[in-house]
């Protein structure tokens, strides 16, 4: 490594020593001078300098200002700023003068106006009066890229942030430039709309207000708006996010860029979900059922009432159906009511979890640096966890080899290799971890389906020692959160139970099944914590006031009547999880950024079995997979519907070829009896043997099935 | 015992002389005296020759309210509900009136001269609710409760925008 080797250059006079390599901007920066800057973005890439807002005059060179963001300190460089020469001062005035020739003075009106660089860098940078008497070039506007975001032509200054996202980051390539010189336009092919997971962060980059975004749009003005910081809870990741409140209610979901995490990125669903938490059949109420009238709204005296004799008319028979979504508090207090106070130990998880990984425990930025990186388990890792995708790709981006199928010998032969499963199999990492030490990884990952489901179970082992058989008949089933609710195996187990209390956030999900429905609360109105998939304690704040007391007040209320001793304040309840599991560190402490535990030792052998391989003698192995977009709360963002998944299903290539199949072409999927007509598309991150059908169009499909024409 | 008599009667005589000059009260119900046209009391909201509201909701008011008294929610023009030139207008546009200290800045900040302070000084009312000034009553033409001063008769600098066109 050459970290250690420096270069000094002097910038406006002042002699600073970086890194080699190190750019212009950040060598300038880390002398405490700003260079502005529109397009340069270190994270998308090598810089273009399309903007010239840059330019500074630089020695040795040629005589005349250079666009600073596109090189790299050397030493013995003479940088000189508009600060000091007059030179880049003119030469950055007329930039901005040019730049400002054709946008629209409409900042009262732009959704950007207050946090727009382009107003900040015109008015340190630029002139003050404008010498454009002509009027300026008017388009239509605004032009929906996608029913997301919203394109303004007029105000593009052309910086190619976006386009060049599109192409080099998210590699989805739906965003480019068509037409050349002042006509060129940022559109998407034809009139399809951007339709990939990650387009909402084309807003966050734009540096003026040319692309917006749809639900944010007028909504709110800088000034008026309070950024929580906290965590996102729709997938294991745990990107950190700001969530933009105003007057009590969530306007929009911006990144918080954890380095070692997201990088800065986000998802669609987690930037544009949050108007799930005013869902048209959001629960406010709890629901009883009465008989012969149905079911009624009641108060939450009486609710709680109900609740008590529920569960004391179970007597101790009590299933928990867990979703995974819950905080560790939230966990842990239903843990504790229902264990200490009930000796109802059973629950039942959304799918398993182990510790075996943390041996393995590597930050997701590791990814990018490793030489290999090996992709397990078959489901798509952009519909589980799409910031490890983003991850995978710019470990390919900087050379790493990207295996699909497990290559022992380009993983042994490697420096820095890292496995990420994703898919059935993994056993909660357990298995992964077994292959990881066979290999002698450097890190390795699984990637669950919920987004905290290692903290719910983490938090519910700690709630009580005890164990019990599991009960039957079930006498009371109480089923957490929305995605228990929606979850076909805890429905099931429903039928068997003689009563059923549901906590959800929608009527729709918790109506028609339950005995008792209370309000749940979305993981934007809790405080809290979560685990994400690669262990880190990530700290969740209320952004805003939820309409409904959340979880932790009235199950502390419910232990009262059950002499259970729990806090309705999550730093206590959080103190007496981490006493057990986290190593008491406290919730004060655990920060806006949180760090990663370090690696456990390398815990004894587990022995458990091979992961499971594509064991289907004759025809090929179905791998159904939750889509990223779907869920209790993205079906209810009406937004979101055009980013459902297309009814089609991904063959590898070697299969395509063999069954004669090509891209596009309709085909149908048969098994046992049944059969499904989609249309297939090949994908070179899909090993042989192996087609993916997303839940919605999969239908009753067996794990066996035969494709043919 | 007064050292000097003679004083307290000086003193009377002011008091005296008074007796036969008008007195400088104002009947105030009845006699309102004019305010300067550049007085600073209720505030109005216009419109356009057309009829659109001059406001696009852009918050810059309340963003310069030293007082924290405004509060505007925007949304988006349709072609069926064309409220003002333009993408964007105000919802809602309200000032709270009691806590409104008339200093004129939300009249600065206006990009659009859509907002401005009329001369009504009269706003009290018995509860505070009706104190909450909504877009309808400042875009509504006042009922002229004062009289304005006649502009030639005070020595009032001509406004920069009849200067400057």
């Amino acid at each position: 490594m050459s970290a250690t080797e420096t270069v000094t250059l002097t910038i406006d006079g002042v002699a600073v020593e970086v890194p080699k390599g190190t750019g212009l901007v950040e060598a300038a920066l880390a002398a405490g001078i700003e260079i502005p800057v529109f397009c340069y973005e270190p994270r998308l890439g090598p810089a273009v300098g399309a903007c010239r807002m840059c330019l500074c005059q630089i020695e040795p060179g040629p005589p005349k200002p250079q666009a600073a963001c596109t090189l790299t300190a050397q030493d013995g460089m003479v940088v000189r700023t508009a600060l000091t020469s007059a030179v880049a001062a003119d030469a950055q005035n007329a930039t901005l003068e040019f730049i400002l020739v054709n946008h629209p003075l409409d900042c009262p009106v732009c959704d950007k106006g207050g946090e727009c660089p382009l107003q900040d860098l015109t008015f340190r940078y630029g002139p003050g009066n404008t010498r454009m008497t002509f009027p300026k070039r008017t388009f239509e506007k605004p032009i929906p890229v996608s029913p997301l975001i919203a394109l303004d032509r007029e105000r593009c200054i052309l910086c190619y942030r976006c386009t060049r996202f599109s192409e080099g980051v998210a590699e989805d390539g739906q965003l480019v430039a068509v037409d050349r010189g002042a006509g060129t336009m940022i559109a998407t092919f034809g009139d399809e709309p951007y339709r990939a997971p990650f387009s909402g962060n084309v807003i966050e980059l734009c540096p003026v207000g040319a692309l917006t975004s749809t639900t944010y749009r007028f909504e709110a003005r800088p000034w008026e708006i309070l950024d929580v910081p906290t965590v996102c809870g729709m997938c294991p990741v745990g990107c950190n996010v700001n969530a933009t409140t105003r007057e009590g209610n969530v306007k929009r979901i911006l990144s918080r860029n954890h380095p070692e995490v997201d990088d800065g990125w986000l998802c669609d669903k987690g930037r544009f979900s949050y108007a799930h938490l005013h869902a048209e059949d959001r629960v406010c109420d709890p629901i009883l059922r009465v008989r012969r009238r149905g079911f009624e709204e009641v108060s939450w005296e009486r609710a709680l009432d109900e609740a008590e004799r529920l569960l004391r008319e179970a007597n101790g028979r009590i299933v928990t159906a867990l979703s995974g979504s819950e905080t560790i508090e939230e966990a842990y207090a239903l843990g504790k009511l229902l264990r200490r106070g009930l000796g109802a130990h059973t629950a039942f998880f959304p799918e398993e979890s182990s510790d075996a990984l943390d041996a393995f425990r590597v930050p997701l930025s590791a990814i990018r640096d490793a030489d290999v990186v090996a992709v397990l388990g078959d489901a798509p890792v952009v519909e589980r966890a799409p910031i490890v995708e983003l991850w995978i790709k710019e470990a390919r981006r900087r050379g790493a080899r990207v295996l699909y199928e497990l290559d022992e010998e380009a993983v042994r032969g490697a420096e820095t290799a890292i496995l990420v499963w994703c898919g059935p199999g993994g056993h909660g990492g357990a298995t992964v971890a077994v292959l990881a030490q066979r290999l002698g990884l450097s890190g390795a990952f699984y990637i669950p389906e919920t987004a905290n489901g290692r903290g719910v179970c983490d938090a519910w082992s700690c709630s009580d020692d005890a164990e019990s058989a599991s009960p039957d008949p079930i006498g009371l089933l109480i089923v957490s959160g929305d995605e228990a609710a929606a979850n076909p195996d805890v429905r099931a187990l429903a039928e068997k139970a003689e009563r059923v209390l549901v906590i959800s956030m929608f009527q729709g999900l918790a109506a028609g099944w339950a005995d008792l429905v209370l309000p749940g609360t979305s993981y934007l109105e809790r405080d809290g914590t979560y685990i994400n998939l690669e262990g880190r304690v990530q700290r969740l704040r209320r952004t805003v006031i939820p309409p409904v007391p959340d979880e932790l007040a009235w199950i502390s209320k419910l232990a009262e009547r059950f002499d259970v001793e729990l806090s309705p304040y999550p730093a206590l309840v959080f103190e007496e999880v981490s006493a057990i599991a986290f190593g008491g560190i406290p919730f004060g402490e655990i920060g806006e950024r949180s760090p990663l535990p370090a690696a456990t030792g390398a815990s004894a052998q587990i022995e458990l079995g091979e992961a499971d391989g594509p064991a289907v003698d004759g025809g090929l192995r179905l791998v159904r997979y939750r889509p990223l977009f779907s869920g209790p709360a993205v079906e209810r963002v009406h937004e979101l519907d055009f980013q459902r998944p297309q009814p089609e299903a991904e063959l590898s290539e070697e299969d395509a070829r063999s069954l004669g199949v090509r891209n596009g072409e309709e085909i149908t999927i048969r098994s046992n009896g049944t059969s499904v007509r989609l249309r297939a598309r090949l994908s070179r991150e899909l090993r042989p043997g192996v087609v993916r059908v997303s839940d919605d169009f999969a239908g009753e499909l067996k794990p066996a099935v035969e494709i043919s024409k | 015992m007064s050292p000097q008599p003679l004083d307290s009667v000086k003193g009377f005589a002011v008091t005296f002389r008074q007796l036969f000059k008008k007195p400088i009260t104002q009947q105030y119900p009845e006699y309102k005296r004019p305010v300067y046209p550049r007085f600073r009391g209720r505030h109005r909201l216009h419109r356009h020759e057309n009829g659109l509201e001059k406001c696009v909701g852009c918050s810059l008011c309340a963003a310069a309210c030293p007082a924290d008294c405004i509060r505007v929610v925007a949304e988006e023009n349709t072609p069926d509900n064309r409220v003002s030139p333009g993408e964007r207008y105000a919802r809602i546009y309200e000032i709270n009136m009691s806590r409104c200290i008339f200093c004129g800045y939300c009249e600065l900040a206006c990009p659009f001269d859509a907002i401005t302070l009329g001369n009504e000084y009269e706003i009290s009312e018995y509860s505070r609710d009706d104190l909450i000034y909504t877009k309808d009553m400042l875009l509504a033409e006042p009922i002229k409760k004062v009289p304005v001063a006649d502009r030639d008769l005070y020595d009032t600098p001509i406004p920069y925008y009849q200067d400057h066109s």
